[in-house]
């Protein structure tokens, strides 16, 4: 492969970015290939240990994914009155299902963050009631010995627990937003491979 | 390793090659990679990265009738770098502690 071929492969399978991003991208290798041949290699050497999937993958995950959507709605539509009216009479269509798309997104956003929220709530419950059970136990003395000392108890146990509690509380929100993560780069991988809404 | 950690990793050991002198994509991952595994398709989403954080700007310089991109470190650049110096020895901290652990086993 020839540097020109090489160049216009990337170009190709880079084509759903940004036109100033595919110039700078093409730019920088064709440097590098100038470089490498400079510095003593041949031009298919140069060439044939850069690996294009490799190359892609990692611009694809790096850019971005509202700057591909934005990129991918500019080049395909060009909006005629044909394509304005087709898309109002599809509209009883399109908009429930945007709609649903949506809450479902909405919602899972949202149980994620109510699943962070109530393991921390758990913890912070068991500190309070801890304080108030040791603050409490003192006017408990005056009735009863006996229930006092339990109040004590109790109190300490559970701040005992809140402190036992708030390190993995901490791991588990991480490992949570973690797995979003992965969730998300999962996704746009996909919408990002030849084949995928953005390809 | 962490791919976050190496990716955080690999940003300040541009950074590092920048602040010696300015310089361009090839002689970066050439200087780099006697110490760390880089290729220049790794190099590349760094530098992007770098440059929209401002951490580096380029300039175009005129080399064989071609223009070359040449980076250069900015001030924010620098202080990332004295930044991480300074959260390395709490991470170092932190494995001596582990490694002590793991060898009293």
């Amino acid at each position: 492969m020839s540097k020109t071929e090489f160049l216009e492969a990337l170009k190709s399978r880079i084509a759903q970015l940004p036109p100033i991003e595919i110039d700078k991208t093409i730019a920088y290798y064709s440097e590098i290939i100038d470089d490498r041949i400079e510095d003593g290699m041949t031009e298919s050497e140069a060439i044939s240990s850069l690996d294009l999937d490799s190359i892609v993958s990692q611009i694809m995950l790096d850019t971005p994914l509202y700057t591909l959507i934005k990129a991918k709605a500019k080049k395909s539509y060009a909006w005629t009155a044909g394509k304005i009216a087709f898309v109002i009479i599809c509209s009883p269509i399109w908009v429930p299902l945007l709609i649903a798309v949506l809450s479902v997104i909405f919602a899972l956003a949202i149980s994620v963050l109510a699943v962070i929220f109530s393991i921390f709530a758990v913890v912070f419950s068991l500190g309070i009631a801890g304080v108030f059970a040791v603050i409490s136990s003192p006017f408990e003395f005056a009735s009863s010995a006996g229930i006092g000392l339990t109040s004590l108890g109790t109190g300490f146990v559970l701040v005992g627990l809140m402190l036992l509690a708030v390190y993995p509380a901490v791991i588990i929100c991480n490992l949570i937003a973690k797995a979003c993560k992965k969730l998300f780069n999962k996704i746009k991988s996909l919408l990002v491979q030849k084949g995928g809404i953005l390809s | 390793m962490d791919i976050q950690l190496k990716r955080g990793i690999l940003d300040i050991c541009v950074l590092a090659v920048l602040q010696k002198e300015d310089s361009y994509g090839y002689k970066i991952v050439k200087d780099l990679l006697p110490f760390v595994e880089i290729s220049e398709s790794t190099l590349y989403p760094i530098l992007k990265r770098l440059e929209s954080s401002n951490l580096v700007r380029f300039y175009q310089v005129e080399h064989n009738s071609r223009l070359r991109k040449y980076y250069q470190i900015t001030e924010q650049g620098k202080e990332r770098i004295s930044e991480f110096i300074c959260e390395w020895e709490d991470v170092m901290k932190m494995y001596r502690f582990i490694k002590g652990g793991t060898e009293n086993e």
